[in-house]
């Protein structure tokens, strides 16, 4: 018979065994991603996110290896009991390095085939050029982007630099695109905003920026503003490298019900539907000039009518409405320390991607704009914008221009090694 | 100390103690001053070039002072079929082979004789496709050979006809559409060459001429037709030979005795031999030499289309390929190897003089082509003694285990693990023992090339010996152990390491450290890479990086041992970002580290190695053992590898002919382009000046000839074919001066008036999906022909040359195309 310490043991050891193999069975990360999947990645970025998981992992295994240590020294109860207490601990430490490799694996396998791995490769690109392209003369580095597809309505982003669910710091930014914005993907460059915003400080100067600026008109008014510069922030970046093509996709997402797009939640960044469409629109006003973005903006404000909105939203968001010249300018032309006590539009001029811009583009480019390497490496950015422009103003030939876009996307992902 | 020669045969020592007189780089040694010689000087060949030799042989003419036709015709032959790209294709097909099998051509688990069969099995598969393809392309156009009146097309529509016969894209490896494709620009060579000479009544085919120019399809393009389908395998062979390190580097095949007749070297024996004033070796094989000899053989075929000669012809063809020569990357490994594994072997404070005396024979033997004066005198038991025991107390304070242990800690502190590179459990003592086996073998290399008065001498041979040692040690020692001035940076970072680490067979040297490297848009013109460009184009042709931005970038540093291709540094660089493989896509982002390159990037020129320009050619030409090169990992540069913008010049003396071909790559193209959008046809100008009027006074440096065809009709000295450019190239500084500047003036005027006048066509042509385009200006009834004639014979007294433009032809090709 055996003894009561034994039959502990053997409960001890089977747990041990069980979370040690299954910490050792993560190193496998083809389990979590196919190979196809990883070979889908561009190469600097496959080592760098294979580096980080492997780190956790190796970490988790080192915890194991104590762990077993433990387990092999303990010949009392009492020591037992420990280890038993232990093997819980590591279990949900475990837990946590199994949610980050799940995370990944997931996001990098989304690229299920070669065409779809060269989209994502595209959009990483174009998200990593879109904040290079302030990051660089700013001294500052860029992270590693990992881009994915998910269902929902908006993109994410779990950004570089944050501290993952191992207590390990991310180093790429993993941001999330869905499937029905696959085809207007300017909410990547939202998203990449937040990361730039959260590199340079810029959400804290801007929430400063427009309290300040706002607050001779109202107190309450500043504050909400400020309360919603993360949000904001994301939405300048977007389109100051993308124009018109965003303030539309935006527009897009967000129609919706009315309670929705008037709702007001103070611990929401996101600014209140209504007025943040009608931001963007302001933006192209106050750069592009006269535009379709007119009529969308009375569409919107006829579909969304002012006085239907609870009377709580009604007045603030009618004297925002009225702010909103000043607003962009705070947002766009105001000089900020985290810029070098430049403006934002001083160092992403819209204006490259205002509409005569864009055709200006593609007069000097002909029709190798669409199919030149040197144009498409070199203009991914403006070739967003401008293909986005054109989907949303000429919707009747949207399938002609879904495809040119595609297929430049393409090239683009392709050329990526 | 005697004067008389040092090594006398009755002498039994000439050295009491070396350590007394011996100098070290290490820290914690006493140094003395060594003896300060004056400079060599380098003479100057170039001292007047009135009296510059001329590669010409005057001699070879007949007895009425004339040069027979047949020979002129033979050698024009050979110029116009040498293709520079198809050396280029070569190397691909191998470097792919490299791809494909990886680590099952270098199986270390299989004896030498076991893999050599495997290997050749494997490759000899691996070709199969490829062979296949061009026999059935071959048999299609020799069946509709006698469907066409050969003898009244013209040269254009002959070979239009034979494009037809392509080999379809998307069926083979772009490596092997590449190939194929040169491999039918030379039966297209031949089928001209057969057309041409049975109208002119030439040669072997006179008497086919007697038979009428109708006869040509039938009775001589179908034989030789026939003959080169038998060439096929005997190439592909040699392809293997050389994708195995199994050619020799340094030999240039010589003509049969049947083209010896039509090149003037009737009496020349068939033996291979060595090029003269060799300093550098080459690493790997010359694919050159393959070329060279397949179209030696294709000119034979078409010069002597007897019955028998032709069976001779094949035959001997055949013979030459099938040839073997000894690996000397193989040797020396071997040699590495038994040296290694007897370092660590031995034991604290033993002597490994024994040792070294095994060694230094067999390497030497391993870089016989600079090794040939040490090896005459390396008979003489005594020098190899002297050099052994010399070296042997240089190493022994690194002898024994405790010993080993420390040098390899220090060498994995220089930054083994920052590189992933991680040393497999109990084989820290390799590391050490390898790093004492590279110092010899880098001082060894560098004894072997010393001039022969040296071994005639104790105290210079002590001097070079201690020298090499010290060179070579502050290669391979870690900083820290090194006194400062023997540090090959300034702050002393990390050291040189065979790689792959793990692996027994040692494909090339890796440094320990990555160095961060910033460049700005004004150093990047500044740094010269393979074939003259610039790191500026390689940043914005292949990389696509807009000019004008500051670079930062991590740079990884190769060394070449016997036997390295870039192409397997690239391929063993499996955790290297954009490296991995080895196509030509990752391996031509390597560069060669140069002192002036290294000076710029690094702020040190000691860590590049100066080599001579030849293996400065090409990312997929020669490179020299020793050599160094670096890869700069940059974040955010994935594009794929475009090709840079370049210019192929030809002068066509028969034809009296300049052709110059202009490569715009897709870049430069659509910002030219865009320019003439924008109706700014000073700016498009511009934009294509700067890439010709660089690429043409390389040209005439006479530094490299890769981008230069002379096709004379004139036999030359000791080259033909593609070789004969070379044979010019130190004439080319004088040739530019006559020339250059009138060549500058010509093509700039034609493409002034051609962008003026077709800039439509020109935009259209930069729409096509194929990246860049090609500018083909070709300018016939050129008058200085004969002034070139003279440069090239050496009659340079009174020389005037007419410089009135000729009439030119411009064309426009979408993508590259070469001349």
């Amino acid at each position: 018979m055996r003894n009561d310490f034994d039959a502990f043991r053997d409960q001890v050891s089977r747990q041990v065994i069980h979370w040690t193999m299954a910490a050792s069975g993560l190193q496998d990360l083809e389990l979590s991603a196919s190979s196809n999947a990883w070979t889908c990645l561009e190469k600097y970025l496959g080592i760098e996110l294979r580096r980080n998981l492997f780190t956790a992992i190796e970490q988790l295994q080192k915890e194991a290896a104590i762990l077993t240590a433990q387990f092999v020294a303990a010949n009392t109860v009492p020591a037992l009991q420990k280890v038993a207490a232990s093997v819980v601990a590591f279990r949900d430490r475990y837990l946590r390095t199994e949610t980050l490799v799940d995370f990944y694996g997931h996001a990098v396998n989304t690229r299920t085939n070669p065409q779809l791995g060269a989209q994502l490769r595209a959009f990483d690109l174009i998200v990593a050029r879109s904040m290079s392209q302030l990051l660089e003369p700013l001294g500052k580095k860029n992270p590693q982007v990992l881009t994915y597809l998910e269902r929902g309505l908006g993109a994410s982003i779990m950004k570089a630099g944050l501290r993952l669910w191992d207590g390990t710091v991310s180093t790429a930014a993993a941001i999330k695109i869905t499937y029905h914005n696959r085809r207007r993907p300017t909410a990547l460059v939202h998203e990449a905003g937040h990361q730039v915003a959260h590199i340079l400080g810029w959400n804290e100067e801007l929430a400063a920026a427009l309290r300040n600026g706002l607050s001779n008109y109202s107190l309450e008014l500043a504050d909400l503003w400020a309360n919603w510069a993360s949000e904001i922030a994301a939405d300048l970046f977007a389109f100051a490298h993308t124009g018109y093509a965003a303030v539309a996709s935006l527009c897009d997402v967000l129609s919706g019900h009315k309670q929705t797009v008037f709702r007001i939640n103070k611990y929401d960044p996101h600014p209140t539907g209504y007025i943040r469409v009608l931001l963007g629109t302001e933006m192209c006003v106050r750069f592009f000039g006269d535009g379709p973005w007119r009529e969308l903006a009375d569409t919107w404000s006829q579909v969304n009518r002012l006085d239907e909105a609870p009377n709580e939203a009604k007045e603030i968001l009618g004297k925002s409405v009225t702010l909103l010249p000043r607003i962009v300018d705070i947002c766009l032309r105001q000089p900020m320390k985290v810029f070098g006590s430049r403006a934002l539009a001083q160092l992403l001029d819209p204006c490259r991607v205002k509409p005569e811009a864009l055709m200006q583009l593609e007069a000097q480019a002909g029709a190798a704009l669409f199919t030149s390497q040197h144009w498409i490496w070199n203009e991914c950015l403006r070739l967003l914008a401008l293909s986005g422009l054109r989907i949303v103003t000429m919707p009747q030939r949207c399938q002609e221009f879904f495809k040119q876009q595609d297929e430049w996307m393409l090239r683009l992902g392709n050329s990526i090694k | 100390m005697s004067n008389d020669s040092f090594f006398k045969e009755e002498e039994t020592t000439f050295i009491a103690n070396p350590q007394e007189t011996f100098e070290t780089p290490f820290l914690n040694t006493p140094m003395y001053a060594p003896e300060q010689f004056s400079p060599e000087v380098r003479q100057d060949n170039g001292a007047s070039w009135l009296e510059m030799e001329t590669p010409f042989l005057k001699e070879f003419q007949t007895p009425e002072g004339s040069i027979p036709v047949e020979s002129m015709e033979f050698n024009q032959f050979l110029n116009e079929m040498y293709d520079s790209t198809f050396n280029e294709a070569l190397y691909e097909i191998a470097a792919e082979a490299f791809e494909t099998f990886g680590d099952r051509l270098n199986a270390e688990y299989l004896d030498q004789e076991t893999q050599n069969a495997e290997n050749t099995r494997l490759l000899t598969e691996f070709f199969a496709p490829l062979e296949r393809e061009f026999e059935i392309r071959l048999e299609q156009f020799k069946q509709d050979c006698g469907r066409y009146d050969l003898a009244s097309i013209s040269e254009s529509e002959l070979e239009a006809m034979m494009d037809r016969y392509q080999v379809p894209t998307g069926n083979l490896s772009p490596a092997f559409e590449e190939f194929l494709g040169k491999l039918w620009k030379k039966v297209k060579g031949v089928a001209k060459g057969a057309v041409k000479l049975a109208k002119k009544g030439i040669g072997g085919a006179i008497s086919l001429a007697k038979k009428g120019v109708s006869a040509i399809s039938k009775f001589a393009l179908g034989p030789i037709l026939d003959k080169l389908k038998k060439f096929i395998r005997p190439l592909l062979q040699q392809v293997l030979k050389f994708a195995l390190n199994k050619l020799p580097a340094n030999v240039r095949p010589l003509a049969s005795r049947l083209a010896g007749k039509l090149l003037g070297k009737a009496g020349i024996s068939t033996e291979v031999y060595e090029e003269e004033d060799e300093t550098d070796i080459a690493a790997t094989p010359n694919a050159e030499t393959i070329q060279t000899e397949f179209d030696l053989a294709l000119g034979e075929l078409l010069f002597f289309t007897g019955e028998e000669e032709q069976e001779t012809i094949t035959g001997q063809y055949e013979e030459e390929t099938e040839q073997t020569y000894e690996n000397p990357a193989a040797a020396m490994q071997e040699a590495r190897s038994k040296l290694v594994d007897g370092l660590n072997q031995m034991e604290n404070g033993q002597d490994p003089t024994p040792l070294l005396e095994q060694f230094i024979p067999a390497a030497l033997m391993a870089i016989k082509p600079v090794a040939k004066i040490v090896l005459k005198i390396i008979g003489r038991q005594k020098v190899v003694n002297f050099i052994a025991k010399f070296m042997a107390t240089f190493i022994q304070k690194f002898i024994g285990q405790q010993n080993a242990a420390m040098l390899s800690k220090a060498i994995v502190d220089t930054g083994l693990k920052l590189l992933g590179l991680e040393i497999p459990p109990n084989t820290e003592r390799n590391l050490a023992s390898e790093a004492v086996a590279s110092t010899l073998e880098q001082a060894l290399t560098e004894i072997a090339a010393v001039p022969e008065y040296i071994f005639e001498n104790e105290t210079l041979l002590e001097v070079a010996v201690s020298e090499a040692m010290e060179n070579a040690a502050s290669a391979h020692f870690p900083p820290s152990m090194l006194r400062d001035e023997f540090h090959e940076l300034p702050a002393g970072q990390g050291t040189w390491v065979l790689m792959p680490l793990r692996q027994k067979q040692k494909l090339y040297k890796k440094y320990t450290r990555l160095l961060d490297v910033t460049i700005s848009p004004q150093l990047a013109p500044t740094i010269i890479t393979f074939g003259g460009k610039t790191l500026a184009d390689f940043l914005r042709d292949q990389l696509l990086i807009p000019q004008g931005k500051t670079i930062r970038a991590k740079a990884h540093l190769y060394e070449a041992i016997p036997g390295t291709w870039l192409s397997r540094i690239s391929l063993s660089e499996k955790k290297t970002p954009g490296l991995g493989t080895a196509i030509s896509d990752a391996y031509s982002r390597i560069h060669p580290l140069t002192p002036e390159a290294a000076a710029a990037l690094f702020g040190s020129g000691k860590i590049g190695r100066e080599v001579s320009d030849k293996f400065l050619a090409n990312w997929n030409d020669k490179i020299a053992v020793g050599q160094r090169f670096y890869y700069l990992e940059i974040q955010g540069a994935q594009g794929a590898k475009k090709r840079s913008s370049g210019l192929y010049l030809v002068i066509n003396i028969p034809k009296s002919e300049i052709r110059v071909t202009i490569f715009l790559s897709e870049n430069v193209s659509q910002e030219v382009s865009a320019k003439l959008r924008q109706k700014s046809l000073t700016a498009a100008f511009k934009l294509v000046k700067r890439i010709f009027v660089p690429a043409l006074k390389f040209i005439f440096s006479g530094r490299f000839t890769r981008n230069l065809k002379i096709i004379t009709d004139e036999p030359q000295k000791e080259d033909f074919g593609g070789l004969a450019v070379k044979a010019i190239q130190k004439l080319l500084p004088i040739l530019g001066k006559f020339i250059l500047k009138e060549l500058i003036k010509w093509i700039s005027s034609q493409i002034i008036e051609y962008l003026k006048q077709r800039e439509l066509e020109f935009i259209n042509a930069t729409t096509d999906p194929r990246d860049g385009v090609t500018l083909s200006i070709t300018f016939n009834n050129v008058q200085m022909m004969d002034g070139i004639r003279k440069i090239l014979r050496g009659e340079l007294k009174d020389l005037k040359i007419p410089t009135s433009m000729p009439g030119a032809e411009v064309k426009i090709i979408p993508g590259f195309h070469n001349a």
